[in-house]
């Protein structure tokens, strides 16, 4: 005999109110983690739709307000919530959308899909060494297509690896973020300088400049991009703003190391 | 003058010195302190103990109890039934 391995969803529908709650849950952390107003737009209306509801939403930047109309008896509920503080992660973004897909295809019950999405915020398996072995190769290959030499590259390796290990630890200590990227540039940068100071290659200006790459805010700035293209204009100011003032804390923390170090890039 | 231009000259390598002396110093001390949390997980505290015999010469089957001094043959009543005494 075959056994029919898909969950069954569970016969009670769950209240207007329980799936507001859980779907202003939803969006604090598929914001937080980094996802664009558009996908947060589509995975709604995507699962609110599965629940036979009409959503209506306003994404600002710090808050989600959104309002839930329940089409079988006609009730609706309105709930606000803060969007969560959390480094960004695609791997709980990719996570949550696919939630989404599984509840509007009706292959998890409402109190299943609450648990999976307490699962999925909670466990997050990426591990943080191999993101930052391969962020600082990334980061050397940088150096590399700028034209820097196998020294600066190794250079630049240990400057991002040490720079990303202090963020992680800051970011931990919930350090302010705009410190945190002043300071890992700082560091960065001096690690960067060993080159000139040294004498050891022959592009300490490349090793230099490449140092600091990892901490451009390259996400705020394409999903402000991509907010201000889908009209979502107060998302896509406050995303770009954040990014601006992030990249000013680099510059400073990269401005204050040059000039410790007496290096200049051109 | 020279003095100054000395200590001028001589920033980028003090900055240097303290950026890299603080991340060894780091790196030690949680070293240090991963080693003490491995010894403590591990219940003994201690670095170097003295295993019993039947952990060092242990084979599938064998009874793994810990209570009798299998090297002291002669204080075991289950050798003495052996030899027919």
């Amino acid at each position: 005999m075959k056994v029919n391995e898909t969950k069954a969803p569970s016969e009670a529908a769950p209240s207007v109110g329980d799936v507001a709650s859980f779907l202003s849950e939803y969006a604090s952390w598929l914001l937080g983690c980094g996802a664009t107003c558009i996908r947060l737009e589509k995975n709604m209306n995507r699962m609110a739709a599965a629940y036979d509801c009409d959503l209506a939403m306003s994404i600002l930047p710090r808050h989600i307000h959104l309002t839930l109309f329940d089409r079988r008896n006609c009730e609706s509920a309105t709930s606000v919530v803060t969007t969560k503080r959390t480094p960004i992660s695609f791997n709980i973004n990719t996570r949550l959308s696919r939630l989404s897909w599984r509840v509007a295809d009706h292959k998890e019950s409402f109190d299943d899909a609450r648990r999976l999405m307490e699962r999925i915020v909670s466990n997050d398996p990426q591990n943080r060494w191999v993101m930052m072995l391969l962020a600082s190769l990334a980061n050397a290959s940088f150096c590399r297509l700028f034209g820097g030499d196998p020294i600066a590259m190794a250079i630049v390796f240990a400057a991002t690896f040490a720079g990303l290990w202090l963020k992680g630890v800051m970011m931990r200590h919930k350090f302010d973020a705009r410190l945190v990227w002043f300071v890992c540039a700082f560091v960065s940068s001096v690690l960067g300088a060993t080159d000139s100071l040294f004498s050891l290659g022959t592009t300490p200006d490349v090793a230099l400049g490449t140092s600091v790459l990892y901490l451009v805010p390259g996400i705020p700035l394409l999903n402000s991009f991509s907010d201000m293209l889908y009209r979502h204009y107060i998302c896509a100011f406050s995303r770009f703003t954040d990014a601006m003032i992030l990249t000013c804390c680099l510059s400073a923390g990269l401005g204050m190391g040059m000039m410790l170090m007496n290096a200049s890039m051109f | 003058m020279n003095t100054l231009t000395l200590t001028l000259l001589n920033v980028p390598m003090l900055t240097w010195s303290v950026i890299i002396g603080t991340f060894v110093f780091i790196i030690i001390i949680r070293m240090l302190f991963a080693i003490c949390r491995l010894y403590k997980s591990k219940g003994s505290g201690k670095m170097i103990t003295i295993g019993r015999e039947c952990e060092e010469f242990y084979a599938p089957g064998d009874d793994p109890t810990y209570d009798v001094n299998d090297s002291d043959l002669n204080a075991s009543p289950d050798y003495d039934e052996y030899e027919g005494k």
